[in-house]
């Protein structure tokens, strides 16, 4: 009983302070404008138009005539209109999309892929696509290698064998229905999502923080500084090896890159699907007149400023990024500086405004 | 603006400092602040926790590659033809031993193991994460022995001597009022005293000060993760409960027997959501994922030796159940089973924060 009211005078008296405490920032700046344009016009057309081209792949699938190669080129061109528009979602891997059941990141594309895990499964045709082991052999990279891996004409004689023809389905038809299941969640977590205020871990402020640093980070380092060999582990460089690339049988690493930049700069300016510049994380930077701490002024404006520099940087290559990597560009230098320079903008100084901590954590020490 | 929240954040702190310090002053006086007490003894404990300190320093030498000698595992788990050789045992050779205080049911399965382990690291081989910093030997299943062992005896050993052996009618009801001979303390102190010991808690141990605690006092700090007092309310019971003894008051001894034995189930229930929560984060990385499960099992089979558990032997091995009998098959949905399982079983709402 003691300790019940000792608690609770404790409370009070935070309470009490708290409440005269007008300048705090999560007392009078809300966000729920934020989520609801990022909810309504970014995240759930977006998952739509990424169900869509799943359910179009599906069709050029069903349809697939291995004695035709156009009809191969129709699969592999929707293939790549479903990787791009992949990119978009990607950056919201909370709520529908990290229920245990679904796990919609590590599911659709879990790159490198593992290239002799998807040929053991074909050939033993006995596989279970929801068992951890097999992430690395299923989803959009498993597809990016069996419709890409290697000469037209090899693949058409590849993809006359209906073992193949059944791990494709099995792939796609994994995707679609864990897609679905999100797609059919945001019904209700819409509501969920636009009213969860506060920034503890579970608020949606820090949700979308985490998630959009979490792939902002993908971009810098798996997709581009792992391969490039600008990443170090523990301090240590890791060499260059172009075979990690995301898109590498594709060859289309820079597109995806560029398209899942360019995702994560529309949610930061609250440019919706129909491409009306609404309420983004910006405009709340802006209200709260955001200083860098990495360049000098306004932290908004250097945030815009960086994400176009990043997709100019990589706008400039003539060829795919694995054979840039090949060729020692040098340039390769200059585009991942480019890159980590706006790690310190989105993970200090845009977190510290927006009051939320970074909730991943590090393995601890046994 | 960032002052004035620097400002009021400082207030604030200041004034639960102040509120708790003003609270502190209703407690009973002669109730101490931490486990401090002056003919407090519990050395054979802290011998036992050095004893698999070592043990599992020469187990963990499989994770390099090292082939380990079952017999000398054996040797040093009952303390019989092995010489110790770490700092803790510079001064002369432990008398005590890990074998025949671990739960009779549990000797031969830690020999077991112990036989598994050694076979593995002749015939197995070790695995590597994926981004090269964690080493770990797997059994085929992708059961780790080594965790299964050291963490097996935390639970069968030292959570069943703290909780159930030192604290049962047997151990309680015994001289409180002339000394051991040649001691300072009587049979009953000593008795709670080695209870307190198997808990491998500093005297001073606390929820604002958590250095120092090996085995259950280092595990204790994932309670703190989920948001429980935990740590505060054993070091308080025990404090109460020797503080009890002292003043031959049997009911609140009693009582304190009661909320050491709860408070300190909370360690293990915390450990394995912390752990289990983790191999769903880690679930695409065999290695680390297996790793943490079999350090989760071994902390959920501890809770069946308490002997105040508030679940059952059969509830136990339905929450280890759950994640199936191997663990290279696991599914993420498998391991939320067993969250779920083991959070409800413990009324917790709030599994995913530790």
């Amino acid at each position: 009983m003691k300790k019940v009211l000792r608690f609770a005078t404790v409370v009070v008296l935070l309470m009490s302070f708290s409440s005269c405490d007008p300048e705090k920032p999560m007392d009078n700046l809300t966000y729920s404008d934020l989520f609801e344009q990022t909810a309504d016009n970014i995240i759930i057309p977006s998952y739509a138009q990424f169900q869509s081209d799943l359910s179009a792949l599906r069709a050029d699938f069903d349809v697939f005539d291995a004695s035709e190669v156009q009809s191969l080129e129709k699969l592999q061109d929707q293939f790549k209109a479903t990787y791009l528009s992949w990119q978009s979602v990607s950056a919201f891997d909370f709520g529908p999309a990290a229920d245990y059941s679904t796990l919609l990141l590590m599911n659709c594309n879990s790159f490198p892929t593992n290239v002799s895990k998807i040929e053991d499964n074909i050939q033993s045709g006995s596989f279970d696509l929801d068992v951890p082991s097999n992430y690395e052999a299923k989803g959009l990279p498993a597809l990016d290698y069996l419709l890409f891996h290697t000469s037209q004409i090899e693949l058409l004689t590849e993809l006359s064998d209906s073992s193949r023809i059944n791990y494709i389905s099995a792939c796609i038809v994994d995707m679609q229905t864990r897609v679905e299941g999100v797609v059919e969640a945001w019904d209700s977590y819409r509501a969920v999502f636009v009213q969860a205020n506060g920034n503890d871990r579970s608020s949606s402020l820090s949700l979308l923080f985490n998630t959009f640093l979490y792939d902002y980070e993908q971009v810098k380092r798996n997709k581009f500084a792992l391969p490039s060999g600008f990443a170090t582990q523990y301090g240590i460089p890791i060499a260059a090896d172009n075979s990690v690339v995301e898109g590498r049988f594709s060859e289309m690493s820079f597109e995806l890159m560029d398209a899942n930049l360019a995702a994560l700069e529309k949610v930061y300016m609250g440019v919706g699907y129909d491409g009306v510049d609404g309420v983004g994380i910006y405009e709340k930077l802006k209200e709260y007149n955001a200083q860098s701490t990495v360049v000098d002024g306004d932290l908004a404006s250097a945030i815009q400023e960086q994400f176009a520099a990043c997709r100019e940087a990589i706008s400039l290559y003539t060829m795919n990024l694995s054979s840039e990597i090949e060729n020692n560009n040098v340039n390769l230098s200059e585009t991942s500086n480019a890159l980590q320079k706006l790690v310190p903008m989105i993970k200090n100084d845009m977190r510290s405004y927006l009051s939320v901590t970074v909730t991943s954590t590090d393995a601890d020490g046994d | 603006m960032k002052l004035l929240k620097q400002i009021f954040s400082y207030i604030t702190l200041f004034s639960v400092v102040f509120f708790t310090s003003c609270g502190k002053d209703d407690k009973k006086n002669d109730v101490p602040e931490t486990y401090n007490f002056e003919n407090a003894n519990y050395s054979g404990q802290v011998e036992r926790l050095n004893l698999l300190k070592e043990l599992e320093g020469y187990l963990k030498k499989a994770n390099d590659g090292a082939v380990i000698d079952a017999t000398q595992v054996k040797a040093m788990y009952a303390n019989d033809g092995y010489t110790w050789t770490s700092d803790a045992f510079a001064e002369g050779q432990p008398t005590k031993n890990l074998k025949s205080k671990t739960h009779p049911d549990q000797q031969a399965a830690v020999e077991s193991l112990i036989d598994q382990l050694a076979d593995l690291s002749v015939n197995g081989s070790t695995t590597t994460s994926e981004d090269g910093a964690k080493t770990y030997l797997f059994d085929e299943n992708g059961f780790e022995p080594i965790q299964l062992i050291v963490k097996g005896i935390m639970g069968s050993c030292f959570y069943y001597q703290g909780t159930s052996v030192y604290l049962s009618d047997s151990k309680m009801n015994v001289e409180n009022t002339d000394l051991v001979e040649g001691k300072d303390y009587t049979k009953m102190q000593h008795h709670w005293d080695e209870a307190f010991g198997y808990l491998g808690a500093p005297v001073e141990f606390s929820g604002a000060n958590t250095d120092g605690g090996v085995y259950w006092g280092k595990y204790a700090k994932k309670t703190i993760g989920g948001g429980l007092t935990t740590i505060d309310d054993l070091m308080d019971a025990f404090i109460a409960g020797r503080t009890a003894i002292d003043n031959k008051d049997y009911t609140s001894r009693d009582e304190a027997i009661g909320k050491v034995r709860a408070h300190w189930e909370m360690i293990p229930v915390a450990s394995a959501l912390h752990y289990l929560n983790g191999a769903i984060d880690d679930v695409a990385d065999a290695v680390l994922r297996n790793h943490k499960l079999s350090e989760a099992i071994a902390f959920i089979s501890a809770l069946k030796y308490n002997s105040e558990a508030s679940v059952s032997a059969s509830q136990v091995d339905a929450i280890i159940g759950a994640l199936g009998t191997n663990l290279n098959e696991v599914t993420p949905v498998e391991i939320n089973q067993a969250i779920t399982l083991l959070a409800d079983a413990y009324n917790i709402t709030n599994a995913a924060e530790f």
